[in-house]
């Protein structure tokens, strides 16, 4: 359902930065981890195998450190979210407490399905965010707010400008990030669209029927 | 792609040698068309191969246009149309494949005939290396890759410069739905069949699919793994990523037909993921080390 609960606009809070390029998603939550049966727990497990050793004693990490524990929004460098599609790692950060991640670039599976959880994946250049790494790296209390219509970031006195597709821009401003609600609210259109194809008009695939 | 694929040189060696060039970002954004006389003539289940890894190149899809291969694959499968139907789909599809002078962003070319077998060594897909090359010194990859590159030394222990054959591995794993197709298997059975799996390396056998398993047993195929020492298993995942309990201990070494090979991604933290095709795996799960499996083939061995 469109629900003006949904609006994205703004997103502020403080800020984690988790360096390197191409971190996948088996670094974000590892494979082992995902046989809960809801995504409720997962977020204990973000980064697990960078956050403690095989036994368990914690390593240092942005993510161990008590002074980014509230963070809310994560900094990140390039292709962040590569390998296996898992939603299981968006829903990780989460059910850890991230709102929005922003970084120079991203997976397009990763970012589709964080879109889909309303998590905004916003990209700026390397200078940009280096800079702001640095910014909340040396003072984690950092306020950073985060203007989806203005497509813009400040934190402290630092502004720089995001960049989002208009598709994603438009789904958080209208509220309609929520794939599946849009899919079950849009049902007629659906069926108007597949009368349309070829494949399902003219040439049906055969059905199974009964497996 | 053009050129012909040398014999024990397949569509696995084409992606990783894809990835290795354009590297894990070079498709994001775009989608990864295949095409040349390469690809044409390719089988459709080795096609699936490539376009399966596309995502490993950073594309968001990866195709290769639609020709007598594909129609010839989908004929009479379940799903598909049948009779004159059938017909109207093939005229359908013959109307998306891209126009002989569409325009693409980019380029790249390859030449088959050059390319041997790859094993992807390190922490990502695209650091991979031809089985008769070295490993990349930091000077010998792009400046952007020499953070990845030395992440990759620091997990794997291997040293800048070695060989990459004659590595010895601990696992062998041959499956995925990258390489757990059924002409993946008997490739496979035909580089087993009458081999030994080296003493010291777990060899595990794992179909794609229930369809797969039952069509490889139709063929005899579980009954050569296993008296070449293989282990036959239940179709699934399995050590792909580690998701039941077959995983790498601690920090084994495996030769997987697998599509990833990030830290931890074989359910050991400190594993080490050798990508390569299924019949480099087999190769390596007989010899208990990477190994170029031309050389079996010109053997006798198959």
């Amino acid at each position: 359902m469109k629900a003006d609960s949904a609006v994205i606009r703004r997103i502020s809070g403080t800020a984690v930065a988790v360096r390197g390029n191409d971190i996948d998603t088996d670094r974000i939550i590892p494979a082992r981890y995902m046989k809960e049966l809801t995504f409720d727990s997962l977020g204990q497990y973000s980064f697990y195998d960078r956050r403690f050793d095989e036994s368990g004693n914690p390593l240092e990490h942005p993510f161990n450190d008590p002074r980014f524990r509230d963070a809310s929004i994560l900094l990140v460098n390039e292709n962040f979210g590569c390998g296996s599609s898992r939603e299981h790692a968006p829903q990780a950060l989460m059910r850890w407490g991230i709102r929005a991640v922003v970084g120079e670039s991203f997976a397009e599976i990763f970012a589709g399905n964080c879109t889909a959880l309303g998590i905004p994946t916003l990209t700026l250049g390397r200078e940009q965010i280096e800079a702001l790494m640095q910014r909340v790296e040396s003072d984690p209390q950092t306020e950073i707010r985060i203007d989806l219509e203005g497509c813009n970031l400040t934190a402290g006195d630092l502004s720089v400008a995001l960049s989002l597709p208009d598709t994603q821009a438009s789904m958080f401003l209208n509220g309609t990030w929520d794939t599946t609600t849009i899919l079950l609210e849009g049902r007629e259109q659906i069926g108007a669209t597949a009368e349309s194809l070829p494949y399902m008009r003219d040439f049906p695939y055969d059905h199974p029927r009964g497996g | 792609m053009k050129g012909a694929l040398s014999p024990g040189v397949c569509s696995k060696d084409i992606i990783l040698s894809v990835i290795a060039a354009l590297g894990v970002k070079g498709g994001l954004g775009y989608a990864y068309e295949y095409g040349g006389a390469a690809i044409a003539a390719l089988p459709m289940e080795a096609r699936l191969t490539i376009c399966n890894m596309s995502i490993e190149g950073g594309a968001r899809v990866g195709y290769i246009n639609p020709d007598q291969v594909t129609f010839d694959y989908l004929e009479g499968r379940r799903f598909v149309p049948r009779g004159e139907d059938f017909n109207k789909a093939v005229d359908f599809w013959r109307q998306i494949a891209s126009e002989a002078d569409a325009d693409y962003d980019d380029r790249y070319e390859l030449d088959a005939a050059a390319l041997e077998p790859m094993v992807a060594w390190g922490i990502n897909p695209g650091q991979a290396v031809g089985v008769k090359q070295k490993l990349p010194k930091a000077g010998e990859v792009k400046p952007e890759d020499r953070e990845a590159l030395q992440i990759a030394y620091d997990h794997t222990g291997f040293r800048a410069g070695a060989p990459i054959e004659g590595q010895r591995i601990d696992v062998a794993f041959i499956g995925s739905c990258t390489n757990g197709r059924i002409s993946d298997l008997r490739e496979a059975a035909r580089l087993a069949r009458g081999g030994r799996v080296a003493s010291h390396v777990q060899a595990l056998v794992v179909p794609g699919s229930q369809q797969v398993a039952e069509q490889a047993a139709a063929e005899g195929l579980p009954e050569i793994f296993r008296e070449a020492g293989f282990e036959w298993r239940g179709a699934g995942c399995s050590m792909c990523l580690g998701m039941n309990p077959d995983v790498l201990v601690k920090d084994q070494i495996c030769a997987s037909s697998s599509n990833r090979n990030f830290i931890g991604r074989q359910g050991s933290p400190k594993g080490r993921t050798l990508l390569m095709s299924p019949a480099m795996a087999v190769a390596a799960a007989l010899a208990g080390e990477v190994t170029d499996v031309r050389q079996m083939i010109k053997g006798g061995r198959a």
